[in-house]
This record gives C-alpha cells, structure tokens and sequence, in this order.
C-alpha cells in the first residue's frame, strides 16, 4: 500500500485529515447558513461529522462499531449482537484525493473516498471491530483486496445477482445465515430472539417515522438537500436516536408548511452522501424539486421488512429478503420492476421528470442509464443524465445543463 | 428598441445589437480573457457608439454562456439551451428539427419541437474533441491560423486515418504524419473525418432530424461540415451566424420579456 517514504506518507496523512475535516466543515457551515435552516437540524448535521472524528464518536456512543457498505446487510443483526452499525459510504473528495494513487484514473469516488478512511492514521473503519462487505459491483467485490487490509478484516456476503428465482433466494438466505454464525463466533454469544426482534422492532418504527418525512417530502414541503441530510445521518446514528430527532423534527414541520416551486423530479442513480450534496443544492438552485428518489442513501437506504413467521429461521428469512428484494442497485442483472415502480411513483405523485446521476467510474448505473432513458422518455416524462464526481468543480456545467432541463417542461 | 445580447462563451465573448424587428445591427466576437467582464463592457459601448444608439432607445442586456451570471449590468440570464433555441428559431421557422451546436468546448444537441420549444438535449461530457478548442490546438500544431484551415482544399487528400479524438494525444498522431512528410492537406482532411465520426456518434446516440443545424463557430469551417454530412449520409444546414446564435436569442430572449415581440 504504501508507494511513498514512511515520513512522507505521515505528512500526506496529516495533510488530507485537514483538508478532509476542513471540507466537512465547510458543508456544515453552508448548512447551517441556509436561510431555512431550523436547529431541528443541526444534530443531523453534527451526527453526519462524526465521520471525521471518530474520538468524538466513541465519546457518543459506546458501543463497538460493525460497519458494512451498500446495503444488502441487515443492521438489525448487527445491532442486536450488541454492536453499533455504520454504513462506511463516504462522499469526500478529499478522502478520494489520498486514494487515488492506489486506483485507476476513472474509478468510483464512493470507493476512492471509502479507500481513502483507511489511510488515515486514524478513522471510524480503523476503529471497527468488524468490516462487512456486499458484493454489489465489481469495485465493491475487489475493496477488501485494494484496501490492504490484514486478510479476514472483511467479511464478505455474497450476494446473488438475480432476485427472482428461488434457488437465488436461498443461497442469500444462507449467507445471512452464515453472518450470523460469524457473528456469534465473533461475540461468544448465540443469537437472541428476543433481542433480534427488539431490534427489527426499533428499526421498523425508526422508519415508519422517516416515512412522515417522506410523505413531506411527497407534498412538496422538504428540499432536497435536507432530505437528503436526514436520511444520510441514518447510516451512522444510533437508530433511536435518529427516530427521536425525526419526530422533533416533524414537530417544527407541519404538514404542507413550505411548499417548495418549481417542477416536481424525480432522482435516480448514483448514491449522494454527505458532505457531497452537491447535486441536490444545485437541482434546487435551478429551481427544481426532488419529490422521490430512489438512492440508496436517501429513500432505500432501508427497507421495513414483513414477518409472519417469528422464529429465528423466519426472522433472519425476513432481514435476507428485506435488504436484497427492494434493494435498489442496478447491478441486479433484472431491473425491470425498479424502473416500473419509478415510472408508477412518478405517475402517482405528479413527477414531471427524472434526473439520473451517474457518479464518473460508477458503471452499473451509467450502462443502465440508457435503457432508463428510453423507458423514461417513452413514458412521456423528461430525462436528463448528469455525470459528475464529488469535485466542487463542475458546479456551473451542471447547472447550465439543470436550467434547461427545467425549461424543457 | 435597440437590444444587447452577450454570450460570455468557455473561447470567445461575442455581442450582438439588434433591433425590435431582430435585424442584427452590429456584432463582434473576441476571444475569452480573464478580464471578460470589463471587456464586454467595452465591447457594449463601442458597438451603442457604432450604432449611433442613446439610453433612451436602449432596452438592455441579456447574457447568456459559462459567465452569463458574471455580467452585473444584465436584465436577464438565459440558459445556453434557450439561448441558441431562440436563436436558431428566430432565423427558421418554428418546425421540429436539430441543433448541434458545436462550442468552444462542448458539443449540445438540442431537439426542437413544433411551435419552438426545447424537446430534449443531450451535452457531451469533459471531453473537448471537435470544439474550437480541440481544432485552435491542431492550428498550432499544423501551424496554420484557425480561419485557414477552413480554407484549405482537401479534395482529393489521400486516406490517412487518425484514430485519436484527444486533444492532447492527437498531436503525436500529427507529428507521427508530419515526420513521414505527408501533406498537411491529407491530415486536416483525416483529423475532419475522425472528429466527424465522433460527432456523428454523439448525434446518433441522442437523435436526428430531418431538419438539423449545426451551429457555433466550428460550423464555419466548410471541411469539417462536409465531414459531417458525409458521416451522417445527409445535408445539414448552417445557421445564418453561426457564432452569434446564442448571443441574438439571448436578445430575442430580452425582446420577448419585454413584451417588445411575441
């Protein structure tokens, strides 16, 4: 891993934890300088900077930390063997800059930046006491080989590619089934039934409450970049926590208050994750309003799972189908149903276009944007393909590209 | 009333003067410069002077290109897209066709509906081949001035083939050519032809019409146009001030708001 001189390499670290937190910083302050921010806010802005000091975290929260990327890895479990789930998805174009040394020219941000925690001297990844990882696209099935992590750091699940057969089904039931062996072996403890469905409990409820905000969010009441914040904070909160701080935020946010202008879109493709929310600050600043998504660090971030069978086999049965069944990721080889249940949201919620982002090096939602864009523009709505990368550079291209998008409707 | 309309573009300022009835009073095209701003300022007085215009007969300023928002004294900003939409409708009529507009450093496609309006476009991304840009480099390279390379008589050139469309590594694919004494005919013609197959390709991916224009300051080279036409085995037409389309619908832009013309 290390290309240059130890003493160097020291300097780069101390270098790219300044420019790292100094760009945190600066997403926070343009945060908190919006004239409709409201303090409601500010503990999902504070929560969202933990990410960059992980001293801060342990002071916060005590218990030990399982993080995992993308999201067909089922936090309930992890939380109910007591340990603390972050989701490691890092938006930074700093953590990229100190990882691109190790990666081709046009790979992921999202995995350079999620490479580039591991350079540091010290970062929430370094401190967790386990890795999860799900192999989605190809950059994630390789991450634990480019991270250069002491063999076994990761624990990886295999994830089928197809969702709709059986057999498919089965052998991602055994993976989950398997997490959970790795995790009692890990713990010395056997998994507790009751502690699991408390745990499937609190998430089910932390998200019935987001669904309020989604339902804001539907009536035109929520900008984008908030909505975005909020559901962000979720991949690294204490999940009752989060769900106490969206009910303080729904008391400040009465229903229809604020209705945003402009055309009503919706966003597909890459995930944005703070401090990169780049693209959502500038779809309103053309004057549009995201009424939907579908990225997985916003809307299907999370899935509520439906359980019949309370048994320990129906339980982990309903955390496998919960995040591989609705899970939003294109690099299922069929994504038919995602996109016709796009098309059916943006009937139903007077969508007027969609705007796919594709973030430069993320293949799987780029190679499926062309088959959106004949299914989108056949169905009588506007398209648009915004590529980018989390660089603050392409800020006036892409709102040239975001204003006459919107005067096209 | 007499209108200003300034596309502050990624290579070149270019202003236009024009009147109610849109005929284009006076114009001039310079090439971008950090001081931009303070130019077109310049530029704005110098062309009201040349018109012989007074404040009274003045409507106002519309900017539109990458500093469209930089220009203080503006009345309105107008999008590219809306830009050279209006520009190009004003010149047409308001069928359904294309536009390419191929800028200093971007390629748009825009698709016009019936009645004028923006359908569809569809930009290229960070790549600068067949842009002005791309084609002031193969002028240094070639040492021959921009304007002559449109001049340049490549019938009968013999079929080289450069196959890189980048800026930068075009040029040892030039250099390889020169060196082997081939004609700087032959290599204008062959670079024509790759950029062409490039443009064509972008144009597929999004969708032709019948009617399409090509636009901005590269459709003034007459080589590189033929190239097109040959690599979409069909005519193209040629807005009627190819550079200036942006900047007279930023105007006509203005006019409309101002009630001035419907």
């Amino acid at each position: 891993m290390l290309k240059l001189p130890e003493r160097l390499f020291k300097q780069a670290q101390k270098k790219y934890l300044n420019e790292i937190q100094s760009e945190y910083e600066s997403e926070r302050l343009a945060l908190r300088s919006r004239d409709d921010f409201l303090p409601e806010l500010e503990h999902f802005i504070e929560t969202l900077s933990l990410y960059t000091y992980p001293e801060r975290f342990t002071q916060r929260f005590s218990r030990p930390i399982a993080g995992f990327y993308c999201v067909p890895v089922p936090p309930e479990l992890l939380d109910a063997f007591g340990y603390h789930p972050v989701r490691f998805c890092r938006g930074s174009a700093s953590l990229q800059k100190i990882s691109s040394f190790n990666l081709p020219a046009l790979s992921c941000p999202l995995i350079k930046s999620c490479l580039g925690s591991f350079y540091l001297e010290e970062s929430l990844e370094k401190k967790a006491k386990l890795l999860i990882i799900s192999h989605t696209c190809d950059w994630m099935v390789r991450f634990p080989e480019i991270s250069s992590q002491t063999p076994g750091r990761f624990y990886t699940l295999d994830l089928p590619h197809i969702k709709e057969t059986e057999r498919s089904r089965k052998r991602w039931q055994e993976e989950i089934f398997a997490l959970k062996r790795h995790l009692e072996s890990l713990s010395g403890q056997r998994l507790s039934r009751k502690k699991l469905s408390d745990s499937i409990l609190k998430y089910t409820n932390a998200w019935k409450l987001f669904n309020q905000v989604i339902d804001l969010r539907r009536k035109g009441s929520i900008p984008g970049v908030w909505f975005t914040l909020i559901a962000n904070s979720f991949m690294i909160d204490d999940v009752d926590c989060w769900a106490r701080q969206i009910e303080l935020f729904l008391k400040k946010y009465p229903d229809g208050a604020r209705k945003q202008a402009g055309p009503r879109v919706f966003l597909s493709g890459s995930p944005l994750v703070f401090p990169n929310l780049k693209l959502a600050g500038l779809i309103e600043e053309a004057g549009m309003y995201i009424a939907a998504d579908n990225l997985c660090t916003s809307e299907k971030l999370y899935n509520t799972l439906s359980c019949d069978d309370l048994s320990d086999y129906g339980l982990l049965k309903a955390l496998a189908e919960g995040c591989q069944l609705p899970c939003s990721c294109p690099t299922f080889s069929v994504n038919e149903t995602r996109i016709e249940n796009t098309l059916a949201l943006m009937k139903d919620f007077d969508i007027q276009g969609l705007i796919h982002c594709v973030l430069k090096g993320c293949h799987p939602f780029d190679i499926e944007s062309f088959v959106l864009e004949k299914k989108i523009k056949e169905s009588g709505y506007r398209f648009i393909k915004i590529e980018t990368d989390y660089s603050r550079e392409d800020k006036e291209v892409i709102l040239t590209r975001l204003e006459a998008f919107k005067q096209t409707f | 009333m007499i209108t200003a309309g300034i596309d502050l573009g990624s290579a070149a300022v270019k202003i236009v003067l024009v009147d109610e009835k849109l005929n284009l009073l006076w114009s001039k095209v310079v090439p971008t410069s950090p001081e931009s701003v303070v130019l077109s300022w310049k530029l704005l007085s110098e062309g009201l002077e040349k018109i012989g215009a007074d404040k009274s007969s003045f409507l106002g300023v519309a900017t539109t290109g990458y500093g469209r928002n930089s220009f203080g004294g503006r009345q309105i900003v107008v999008d590219e897209i809306t830009a050279i939409s209006s520009g190009i409708n004003h010149f047409t009529d308001r069928k359904k066709k294309l536009i390419v507009n191929i800028g200093g450093q971007d390629i748009k496609c825009i698709k016009i509906e019936g009645g004028g309006k923006v359908a569809d476009f569809k930009m290229n991304d960070k790549c600068a081949a067949g842009t002005g840009r791309f084609f002031e480099k193969i002028s240094a390279i070639l040492n021959i001035p921009v304007n002559e390379l449109n001049a340049l008589d490549t019938r009968g050139a013999i079929p080289i083939e450069i196959n890189s469309t980048c800026a930068v590594f075009v040029e040892s694919e030039i250099l390889s050519f020169l060196y082997k004494n081939i004609d700087k005919k032959d290599i204008v013609a062959a670079i024509n032809r790759s950029i062409a197959r490039r443009i064509g390709d972008f144009i597929r991916s999004f969708s032709i019409e019948e009617e399409t224009y090509l636009d901005g300051g590269v459709a003034l080279n007459r080589n590189l146009v033929e190239a097109i036409q040959e690599e979409l085995m069909m005519d193209v037409r040629i807005a009627a001030h190819p550079q200036l389309t942006a900047a007279i619908g930023a105007a006509v832009s203005l006019l409309t708001s101002e009630g001035a013309i419907s």
